[in-house]
């Protein structure tokens, strides 16, 4: 089966990875090389990408000896059906039979403890054939040999024994800008029992080989005790234990993992605190010397207690202060530069914020298609529920967006609370206005509601914000003309921060858009609304009631407190495409 | 490629017995032999990526890399040794000899223009140095994977089976193995992208 239609709905690096592939497997069409063609000549991204998956495949031969240890017999035959095929159906059929099409991606496998391994080989046969010419040439194979490095296949006695050294009980497999305190020496690879680390910043990932994967935040201090435990003198970390059974002992604490994900803070001079993402944990007092405190507690589902050393004490919810699994593997592909990974991984930071209200990142969920995920910490009651929106190309390669060409196109939320500060932002590219003079960006739903507030784009392309102090008291704030571009293939980013002394700050791309109004402080609220549509309007489409934003929403945030110029350029900034 | 191999010798050695020709093949003295081994050694897989990045099929990108690597033995002498990059210059040579490849098959294989050739082959130089640390790294993410995904590469790149002789050893469909090893080389770049990370680099 040829492969090589081109697919609209991939984003290119995606697509390219496709055809790239049906290109090693020799299954890409004519039609299929020129589409990958022309995503190489168009994209700086699928040009790297293309580069590294054919590196991968020459280079990947040399290190086929890495996997058993034999070397490969030099051979001219690079018939497909080669002997060996058949030598190896017998050798590897029953390892094989486990690989299943419907499994998991292959992730990262690390063995128990190291394998010991035979002297590998510099280069394999490949290798020293690609350079023959040169070599037989010149009459010179003996001392070509010797420089290339080639060796016989070892024999059994010439296994590398490594009687003495103790068998590592967990790996380093990521970091993301890791810096090593003064004197301590940078891991790396197997980490041995009683192996101390000191992490003075960044974030690393130890794959413990019970199965045990702990994220460390630094600055943080710690031991590698066992396969199953470790201890945490400062810092943080999160552990995640499919079957259970991992220790995380600090200087006040022992939790126990009893099949879960949890995070637990350890301080110099302080409690430690433990908080369960998933399942549950003991956790137990410790006191200084090691002995026990008092009776051990059992934390469930997002819990959170502090841990001194004579009592456990539940807390407020302290998950927000940990880096998950989730928001490491973001940080560690933001550290790859592309754009897209740069603003996953400040959305983490963002949410953060305990002011934040709402944050809707227009990120497609496969599984609720019609859902907008809240992605703050406030959660769910404010999902949106979408209708007649269609999903399309984002501000980034492979990120979603949605279009409201539709217009009945809505996406409707319900956001609690009342502020006396606010600060909105989007990105959009922004459609026409509408016949009711206004585009909805996020309008709470009509009536003399004195909560109610309307954020909007308005004929003259100004942005306004307005509240209802009271049904007879409007005030509607407006930015000066043409603070919205006209619509276009561009995206856009818009906020106003709206302080309680009144006044209103207009944003564009991040720079202030004309000097601060003044207005009166009132109270906002935003309770029932929608986003890029208007109730008033899906309820009964007047002409003069249309609000519909006709343009195409990327991110929606709503933040209960002012941010500052700076705040404001560093959120375009890390969102910006 | 034996045929190929010949080919050399006998050239080479009619050029080595000249004498007095001048040919810089004939120059050359053992430690120019070894000089160039070693250089053509550290550059060879960048080179042989080089080819099959520009040519869509494994064995003409050896063929052609093998008619290159004749092309910059014998042109070894006019390379700039004292300020010179090999990879650099070598890949001028191994660009061209893939255009010439590409003039001489006519359009009957899979095919890319010049400008996706030249755009490609810039990208490569430019990711020279990237793409001697991937190689440095690769062996520990190999080592990282499960047994059966190993054996799935050992089998189709180090023992040159075909997809449907792995299906079969396998009891699998072709499908599913072109499945698994498009996720085996997905983990496995994104593997040594992390450990670029790791080390600071990205």
């Amino acid at each position: 089966m040829n492969v090589g239609s081109a697919d609209e709905n991939l984003d290119p690096v995606e697509e390219a990875r496709r055809l790239i592939d049906a290109l090693l497997d020799g299954r890409l069409s004519p039609e299929g090389a020129r589409r990958l063609q022309d995503l190489v000549c168009d994209h700086a991204d699928v040009q790297r990408l293309y580069v590294r998956y054919m590196h991968l495949r020459c280079s990947i031969v040399s290190h086929v000896g890495v996997i058993d240890g034999i070397l490969l017999r030099e051979t001219d035959d690079d018939r497909l059906e080669s002997p060996h095929a058949g030598m190896a159906e017998t050798m590897v059929m029953p390892a094989i039979k486990a690989v299943d099409e419907d499994e998991e991606p292959p992730a990262i496998y690390v063995p128990p403890a190291p394998p010991a391994r035979r002297p590998r080989p510099s280069l394999n046969w490949r290798l020293v054939r690609w350079s023959a010419a040169a070599v037989v040439a010149l009459g010179i194979a003996t001392s070509a040999w010797r420089l290339l490095g080639r060796q016989k296949p070892a024999g059994p006695t010439q296994v590398v024994a490594q009687p003495s050294a103790p068998p590592p009980v967990c790996n380093l497999v990521a970091a993301v800008n890791a810096r090593w305190a003064d004197g301590s020496p940078k891991p790396a690879g197997h980490l041995a029992p009683g192996t101390s680390l000191a992490l003075a910043s960044g974030i690393v990932q130890l794959q413990f080989t019970d199965g045990a994967s702990v994220i460390v935040e630094g600055p943080a201090q710690l031991t590698t005790d066992s396969a199953t435990a470790m201890s945490l003198l400062t810092g943080k970390v999160v552990a995640t234990i499919p079957g259970g059974g991992f220790v995380v002992n600090t200087p006040t604490a022992t939790v126990t993992d009893l099949g879960t994900e949890f995070g637990v803070g350890a301080e110099a001079n302080g409690p430690t605190q433990v908080h369960v993402f998933k399942g549950r944990i003991q956790a137990a007092p410790r006191r200084q010397g090691g002995t026990q405190g008092e009776a051990p507690r059992v934390l469930a589902n997002d819990q959170s207690a502090d841990v001194s050393g004579k009592t456990v004490a539940l807390t407020a919810d302290q998950g927000l202060g940990f880096v998950r699994s989730a928001e490491f593997d973001a940080r560690l592909k933001a550290a790859h530069g592309s754009a897209y990974d740069r603003w996953r991984a400040f959305g983490y930071q963002l949410r953060r914020d305990p002011a934040l209200v709402a944050y809707y990142t227009f990120e497609k969920d496969p599984t609720r298609p019609a859902v907008l995920p809240n992605t703050a910490a406030t959660g769910s009651i404010s999902d949106g529920i979408i209708t007649n929106v269609q999903w399309t190309e984002g501000r980034f390669p492979g990120k979603t967006a949605a279009g409201f060409a539709d217009a009945k196109a809505d996406i409707k939320v319900t956001i609690p609370g009342h502020f006396t500060s606010i600060t909105l932002w989007v990105w959009v590219k922004p459609g026409s206005i509408p016949s009711g003079g206004y585009a909805a960006l996020l309008l709470s739903d009509g009536g003399p509601d004195p909560d109610r507030l309307h954020w909007d784009i308005s004929a003259d392309r100004s942005l306004n914000l307005s509240g209802l102090p009271s049904p007879a008291d409007k005030q509607v704030m407006r930015s000066a003309a043409n603070a919205v571009p006209a619509a276009s293939n561009d995206w856009v980013f818009l906020a106003n921060v709206y302080d309680r002394d009144g006044t209103l700050r207009t944003y564009r791309n991040g720079r202030p858009f004309g000097p601060p109004l003044a207005s009166k402080a009132i109270e906002l609220g935003i309770g029932p609304a929608h986003i890029g549509n208007w109730d008033a309007y899906l309820k009964n489409p007047l002409p003069t009631d249309d609000r519909h934003f006709g343009g195409t929403f990327d991110e929606l945030g709503v933040l209960s407190r002012p941010m500052t110029d700076a705040e404001i350029l560093q959120l375009y900034s890390a969102g910006r495409p | 490629m034996r045929e190929i191999v010949s080919g050399v010798r006998s050239l080479t050695s009619r050029e080595t017995f000249r004498g007095n020709r001048q040919s810089k093949v004939t120059m050359f003295r053992t430690s120019d032999t070894e000089e160039f081994i070693r250089l053509f050694t550290a550059h060879q897989v960048r080179l042989q990526t080089l080819a099959l990045s520009l040519i869509p099929n494994y064995a003409d990108a050896e063929e052609v890399l093998q008619q290159a690597s004749l092309i910059i033995w014998k042109k070894f002498g006019e390379f700039d040794r004292a300020g010179g990059s090999f990879f650099a210059w070598a890949s001028r040579i191994l660009s061209f000899e893939a255009k010439n490849y590409y003039r001489r098959k006519g359009r009957d294989k899979l095919r890319f223009d010049e400008k996706f050739l030249d755009v490609v082959a810039d990208r490569v130089s430019e990711m020279s140095d990237e793409l001697a640390e991937r190689q440095r790294l690769l062996s520990d993410c190999v080592a990282r994977l499960r047994p059966e995904h190993q054996e799935i590469i050992r089998l189709r790149y180090g023992q040159g089976a075909t997809v449907d002789a792995v299906a079969r050893a396998a009891g699998r469909t072709s499908d599913a193995i072109y499945n698994v090893l498009s996720r085996i080389r997905q983990v496995l770049v994104e593997c040594v992208d992390r450990q670029r990370a790791m080390e600071g680099r990205s």
